[in-house]
């Protein structure tokens, strides 16, 4: 696919606001004007210029590469179009996106997706504390959209999260899910306490073997009983987009927790059933 | 024109336009789905007494349906999108959420909506939860065998009731035989549904009536008791007439059916006493689509 592409002109310690820096936006501009778009560097506003270099080609995808890692917010007024960066990017991923897609290869610090409102975003490797949370100004984390993390993600993980789907391959760490209030989180390696603390309601799927021995002491969350739940199909379906199909439960029969019951909350938590007696077979697209 | 020996005549069928939506139902096995879906789409033979027209238009393969179950696809026609939802919305909660095991999900996709989960959902009292799973929102009720899944909402499109042809026979068993390999023939084309039992009315009717309060009344022209009495339309030698009703979601797929439909009852009609083929109207001064026989048939 032919692109337009931006290459980090030297590394520097700036912190770059790239909030603006989107397919939507530059496939539309010529060159020059490109390199003349202003973008904030440690609050002064400078042509972007100046940071990249821009080469050009029909401008079917955007990518950015180069030393990225003092680059904030990157994708953030993503609208449509394909965005993908070479290179570890810094806080506010995809902060506010509304639609497109945007592939990250390598990893992304504290806040991403934190506002996510619709589209589609990967993270090759690893993300910070924060993520897909809620971030002042805003009350709620992220409300729409789809966020996949190939590697683990840091504390705090889908805070006040309102809508959305995201996928973590890896491990998560202390305090996700806090305050969760709607929303689909599948985790495929270890998840840590405390967890789900306040949950309002969403979706936790847990698929990691090891998140077997929480079963019975998350504090305000009912004991695991064993249900069938026929939406799991439909979302088995979608998770098979982004995860291979040895991973995801075969079957509907699962064990589940409700809560967080000390605030009346109504989340579950599912950990995929060891009980596979005579499951439903889930038909594989 | 001939097909087989039997005589088509050169009239038309009058159809309406009406307005469809269509669902997938879904269940642990085929057979619950076919139970639920036959509830649904029964007492739906007419707009006139019933609501709306439904049928089953075709199963679907697990492969096929948005949870990887055995589905039913049913077709609902009526008159109006405000008729529409109460129907659907109505037969969903008494037929579908009733029964063992289903889910039922929106089939056709389109601005106009039709509400179905959105109103569904409150039958959970406040325990329903919400899933959005790829643009798309699901509810999913709490019930005793588990959860009862529904999309938000299905859509609904313009569409075209009334298409029909009127086999005529020199007898009763020889009408239905005719009928019967219709039927068979026209199940397997997608989009349309044939809304009368067994596909085919035996009480075709005409607009007026000498009492007042009815809006319609027998096709005296094709009953065989009143030939001697009335402006007769049966051919000599026809002592049965039966009409096959089709609604579609368009034209061309009504078009399709009739064609099949007509082809399948010629086949072998002849020797079971089928002498001619007709076509059902006003006079092509009520309805806006006009069938003709010699046009689908040439």
């Amino acid at each position: 696919m032919s692109q337009l592409t931006l290459k980090r002109r030297r590394e520097s310690t700036q912190k770059l606001n790239l909030f603006a820096v989107v397919p939507n936006l530059l496939c539309e501009l010529p060159s020059d004007e490109i390199e003349q778009l202003l973008v904030r560097a440690d609050d002064v506003l400078t042509p972007l210029g100046e940071h990249f270099e821009v080469v050009d080609g029909a401008r079917e995808q955007l990518v950015i590469e180069g030393e990225l890692e003092n680059c904030e917010a990157i994708g953030g007024g993503m609208r449509s179009g394909v965005l993908k960066v070479h290179g570890s990017v810094g806080n506010h991923l995809a902060s506010s996106m509304r639609g497109g897609t945007l592939y990250v290869d390598g990893s992304a610090k504290k806040f991403a997706c934190s506002n996510l409102l619709a589209g589609a975003v990967e993270v090759s490797q690893n993300v910070g504390d924060y993520a897909a949370g809620a971030v002042e100004p805003n009350s709620k984390g992220m409300r729409g959209g789809t966020f996949v993390v190939r590697g683990n993600a840091g504390r705090w993980l889908a805070t006040r999260m309102r809508r959305g789907t995201v996928v973590v391959c890896g491990d998560v760490k202390e305090a996700a899910f806090t305050r969760m209030l709607a929303g689909t989180v599948v985790v495929c390696g270890a998840a840590k306490m405390p967890l789900a603390t306040a949950m309002k309601r969403g979706t936790i799927l847990l698929l990691g073997e090891s998140n077997a021995d929480m079963k019975a002491c998350v504090p305000g969350f009912t004991a695991a009983e064993t249900v069938e739940l026929s939406f799991l199909p439909i979302l088995i379906r979608q998770l098979q987009q982004y995860l291979p199909v040895e991973i995801l439960p075969s079957s509907a029969r699962v064990q589940r927790s409700i809560g967080d019951r000390a605030d009346g909350g109504q989340g579950e938590l599912i950990w995929c059933s060891t009980d596979q007696a005579t499951p439903p077979h889930i038909a594989t697209s | 024109m001939e097909i087989n020996k039997v005589r088509i005549e050169d009239t038309f069928a009058e159809a309406f336009p009406m307005t469809a939506t269509r669902l997938i139902i879904t269940a642990a096995d085929r057979f619950w789905a076919q139970r639920a879906a036959e509830s649904m789409t029964g007492f739906a033979t007419s707009v006139i007494g019933c609501g709306c027209e439904a049928g089953i238009e075709r199963e679907v393969a697990p492969r096929e349906s948005p949870d990887g179950r055995p589905g039913i696809s049913v077709l609902i026609f009526s008159v109006s999108g405000k008729q529409l939802e109460k129907q659907v919305v109505t037969r969903v909660g008494q037929c579908v959420l009733t029964c063992p095991s289903t889910s039922v999900f929106a089939g056709m996709r389109g601005e106009k909506k039709v509400a179905l989960g959105s109103h569904l959902r409150f039958f959970g009292d406040g325990f329903q939860i919400s899933k959005v799973i790829d643009d798309r929102r699901y509810w999913r009720v709490p019930v005793m065998d588990g959860e009862f899944v529904c999309e938000e909402s299905t859509s609904r499109c313009k569409a075209v009731g009334g298409g029909n042809f009127l086999v005529l026979s020199e007898s009763l068993t020889g009408a239905l035989k005719s009928c019967e390999a219709a039927m068979q023939a026209m199940r397997q084309i997608p989009n349309v549904i044939m809304p009368f039992p067994g596909g085919v009315a035996r009480s075709g009717s005409k607009v007026g009536s000498k009492y007042k309060s009815l809006s319609a009344s027998t096709n005296d022209a094709f009953c065989p008791t009143l030939r001697p009495v009335t402006n007769s339309l049966l051919p000599d030698g026809v002592t049965a007439a039966l009409e096959v009703v089709i609604d579609g979601v368009d034209e061309a797929d009504v078009s399709r059916a009739m064609r099949v439909g007509i082809h399948a009852a010629c086949e072998s009609g002849y020797r079971h006493g089928l002498r001619a083929i007709t076509g059902g109207n006003y006079g092509g001064k009520l309805g806006p689509f006009h069938f003709h026989l010699h046009e689908i048939l040439g």
